[in-house]
């Protein structure tokens, strides 16, 4: 086959592809993913949705603001933060007379960027965008204003109002925006993850045959690990070879994994030891349900065998995964390199399933992670304790997270946080199965959250943000082969005790 | 028409009334202070940005500052941490083999394409402008190229390696060449600087002891090792500790690359004092760490610097 790269990449397409990313493109593929956009008829769809449900809090219940000052806001930079602009900022700004300025980020330098600015005490931002992990730091720090008190403060349904407000939003994701009985931020981006498959190969009658004479047992989506290490070896080829019935134009993986040098390889780790029922680090509250301490769990015996089921189904991913992130690994699946990408955030549904319009005859679906303990957060917005104008800000935020804003945000194939929204049947139609398909499977696996989510050090330290930092370093030096696992946990037992200890809000109990 | 003068006139030959001189006139007459006066406002720049922040650092090092909150006294404590903490030490033998190679590298392949660019060939002016290219370029953004065209999949490099029969190399991902992967990004980016003062330096250089040596039948080689290097050795001495110096703060190539891994494996000096000061706000840690790599490049520095005096003096 003159000019065409051995794995089925042509000539052109390298050529074109590195000079796109050598001319500057390449931030626009690593931090912005391009399966994103919202739809044409976003404006006419969501009017007719806020029609269809006068009893949700809308624009129009928007009273007179009297400040009128400009907001700064953080938002996630994409199509999101650019529908904001076109969209329904003019809106709010013509409600309220608010003029709203937007400052997109990519989501990976969030954190940093803000936090520079609370420290500093700028008044930079009126809104902030936070990451589940960082809430209680930045609501114990008193970075952020609570909820119940700008509503007492700016909206006559006071508390209460904010309250009801608050109930269509997941129960588990509001533990997460909240701080000492306090809510401090409003969801909307929620990314409990997902096993991400292609159903025309696990489905496949010579698969599942080739499969039960091989394994002994059938081949079905896997539900715990040792299946998952079965079906990402099976699934695992060579070009050439035959895959649901066609031969391999290049080679396929089992599995697509994160284990790059980032933070998600712990976002891996952590749906395996969760699955297999251990933990890092979990909350201890007294019979009062006051937050007493946590316990360092690690290294235990489950956690040691979760890294040990990572180890082995880093054999069945493209050995480029130990450089990747995210986008990476979502689009492997777009690409038709991997058979599943196993903890895969279901807000990448629409990249992850754009392998059936990119290769035809291909199937997406999703179900939940194997051990049914995904990695679960969401991003969320608050008002700055120092916030210029923290009325206008108050009710952008409000607005943002409306039945209205959702709406728009799920259009344009955003993960929402309302389950009014996510439950709404008019994503549950197959037109619409590309973007929002993975709502019903999300939908569940966040509910099952509920109850947990406060169990969890990850979602009630206030040193998160930093030890979050640390699990990521410890899971990549594992995923290296850097340290043995057990070394590796000990030293990372120690940073958690090291960093909870001086920046956290509760003490390290002996296990 | 003849101008008219709204000054006062002096009759001629009578004496300009002595005016009473200021302050600022008579140092400014005094070259004793005028030379300080000018230095003032570098002085003052010099204090506020250098000095200033250097103290503060120091300071800071001796104390428990893990910002909003306040800081408190430890001592040793920071410093007894970063020298015990096996990340710190890791990172700095990673950033040492990063100076090393990269700056080696770079004043080798510099020195022989700046030889090169000094003689006279056709479409040598485009071929020099072509050389500012990658020096203009923003590291970050060249990173980010860079790291798609290491790609395993889709990348160029690859592509061209599979087009000769080479296998395909995992640049980023694979541990044992990650850090070269790194380097080679560095050394594209900054061997530039290294051709343009050398060629520069070459085109300073007096012709007299070429043409002796060129009647005397010198070998090029020999040209080189004994007339060449020595009369460019002082320059090659500044560009290494310039180099040396960038080179130990990288960090920009990394957070478009790597981000320090796989694993630990180019995690440098710099991305840990990030880590520890701009996402753990942990400022003691950070400036302990800062303070003592900024001892180890003083002595270093000061090496080269030894050994430039002594070009200087010899040549």
């Amino acid at each position: 086959m003159t000019g065409t790269f051995r794995r089925g990449f042509t000539r052109r397409d390298a050529w074109r592809t590195s000079a796109a990313y050598a001319t500057g493109l390449s931030a626009v593929a690593t931090f912005g993913l391009p399966a994103f956009a919202q739809s044409g008829d976003a404006d006419k769809i969501v009017a007719e949705r806020v029609a269809a449900n006068p009893d949700k809090f809308s624009l129009a219940q928007i009273p007179e603001v009297s400040n009128k000052d400009k907001i700064t806001v953080v938002v996630e930079s994409g199509f999101w933060s650019d529908y904001l602009k076109t969209a329904m900022i003019p809106k709010f700004t013509e409600k309220t007379g608010v003029e709203v300025e937007v400052v997109g980020m990519s989501t990976n330098v969030m954190y940093a960027k803000q936090q520079v600015e609370l420290l500093g005490d700028t008044g930079g931002y009126d809104v902030l965008s936070m990451e589940a992990a960082y809430v209680p730091e930045w609501a114990a720090n008193g970075f952020v204003k609570p909820l119940f008190e700008l509503a007492t403060e700016y909206d006559s349904a006071g508390v209460d109002g904010m309250a009801e407000y608050l109930k269509p939003f997941y129960a588990g994701l509001m533990t997460m925006m909240t701080y000492e009985k306090q809510p401090y931020s409003i969801p909307y981006n929620n990314y409990t993850q997902g096993l991400h498959y292609r159903a025309d190969l696990l489905e496949h009658p010579d698969e599942r045959r080739a499969f039960a004479e091989k394994f002994g047992y059938p081949l079905d989506v896997p539900m715990t690990f040792a299946q998952l290490i079965d079906v990402a070896a099976f699934f695992t080829r060579k070009a050439g070879e035959q895959a649901g019935g066609k031969p391999l134009e290049k080679d396929l993986f089992g599995v697509a994994l994160m284990a790059g040098r980032n933070e998600q390889i712990n976002d891996e780790f952590s749906a395996i030891i969760w699955g297999m029922g251990g933990d890092w680090f979990r909350t201890i509250y007294d019979v009062k349900g006051a937050l007493e301490g946590f316990e360092v769990t690690i290294p235990d015996r489950i956690s040691v065998t979760a890294a040990q089921t990572y180890m082995e189904l880093l054999k069945s991913a493209p050995p480029a995964a130990m450089s990747w992130d995210f986008p990476e690994a979502a689009n492997a699946m777009a690409e038709g390199q991997v058979a599943m990408v196993p903890f895969m955030y279901n807000n990448l549904w629409p990249v992850t399933s754009s392998v059936e319009t990119k290769f035809p005859g291909t199937h997406a679906k999703v179900a939940t992670v194997p051990g049914g303990r995904p990695y679960t957060g969401a991003y969320g917005i608050g008002v700055a304790h120092n916030a210029n104008n923290p009325e206008g800000a108050y009710w952008f935020v409000k607005y943002l997270t409306s039945y209205e804003g959702q709406m728009a945000y799920a259009l344009g194939g955003g993960n929402p946080c309302r389950r009014d929204v996510v439950l709404d049947p008019f994503f549950q139609t197959p037109e619409r199965r590309l973007t929002n398909g993975a709502y019903a499977q999300n939908d569940a696996d966040t509910m099952a959250w509920t109850y947990d989510v406060a169990k969890k050090g990850h979602f009630t330290s206030t040193a998160m943000g930093k030890i979050y930092s640390e699990l990521a370093i410890t899971c990549a030096k594992i995923a290296n082969k850097e340290l043995e696992i057990e070394p590796a946990y000990t030293e990372l037992a120690a940073k958690i005790v090291d960093i909870q200890g001086r920046s956290g809000n509760g003490k390290i109990l002996e296990g | 028409m003849q101008a008219r003068s709204s000054y006062p006139s002096v009759a001629p030959g009578a004496a300009a009334p002595a005016r009473p001189r200021g302050r600022l006139s008579r140092m400014i007459e005094n070259d004793a202070t005028f030379k300080w006066l000018l230095l003032v406002p570098a002085l003052l720049f010099m204090l506020a940005l250098v000095v200033y922040p250097t103290v503060f650092a120091v300071v800071t090092s001796f104390q428990k500052y893990i910002l909003p909150r306040p800081a408190s006294f430890v001592g040793l404590d920071n410093w007894r941490w970063v020298l015990n903490d096996v990340s710190f030490w890791s990172a700095f033998a990673t950033t040492l083999k990063f100076v090393v190679i990269a700056v080696v590298i770079e004043i080798v392949l510099g020195t022989l394409i700046a030889l090169f660019l000094n003689r006279e060939f056709r479409g040598q002016t485009f071929i020099r402008g072509l050389c500012i290219l990658p020096l203009v370029a923003a590291p970050f953004a060249t990173s980010l190229a860079w790291r798609h065209l290491y790609n395993s999949d889709y990348g160029v490099i690859n592509y061209l390696f599979q087009l000769v029969g080479l296998p395909r190399v995992e640049f980023l991902a694979d541990s044992s060449i990650a850090l070269f992967s790194v380097i080679a990004i560095d050394v594209w980016q900054w061997t530039p600087l290294v051709i343009f003062v050398v060629f520069a330096a070459l085109r300073g250089l007096p012709k007299e002891p070429f043409e002796a040596a060129k009647i005397d039948g010198a070998s090029a080689w020999f040209t080189f090792r004994r007339l060449t290097l020595p009369m460019i050795k002082p320059v090659l001495l500044i560009v290494a500790m310039l180099r040396m110096v960038e080179a130990f703060r990288v960090y920009d190539i990394l957070y478009g690359t790597t981000r320090g891994g796989p694993g630990t494996s180019t995690e440098t000096i710099n991305w840990l004092i990030f880590r520890e000061g701009f996402q753990y706000f942990d400022l003691g840690r950070a400036t302990a760490m800062s303070v003592l790599v900024l001892l180890i490049v003083l002595v270093l520095t000061n090496l080269l610097f030894q050994q430039l005096i002594k070009a200087i003096r010899e040549s």
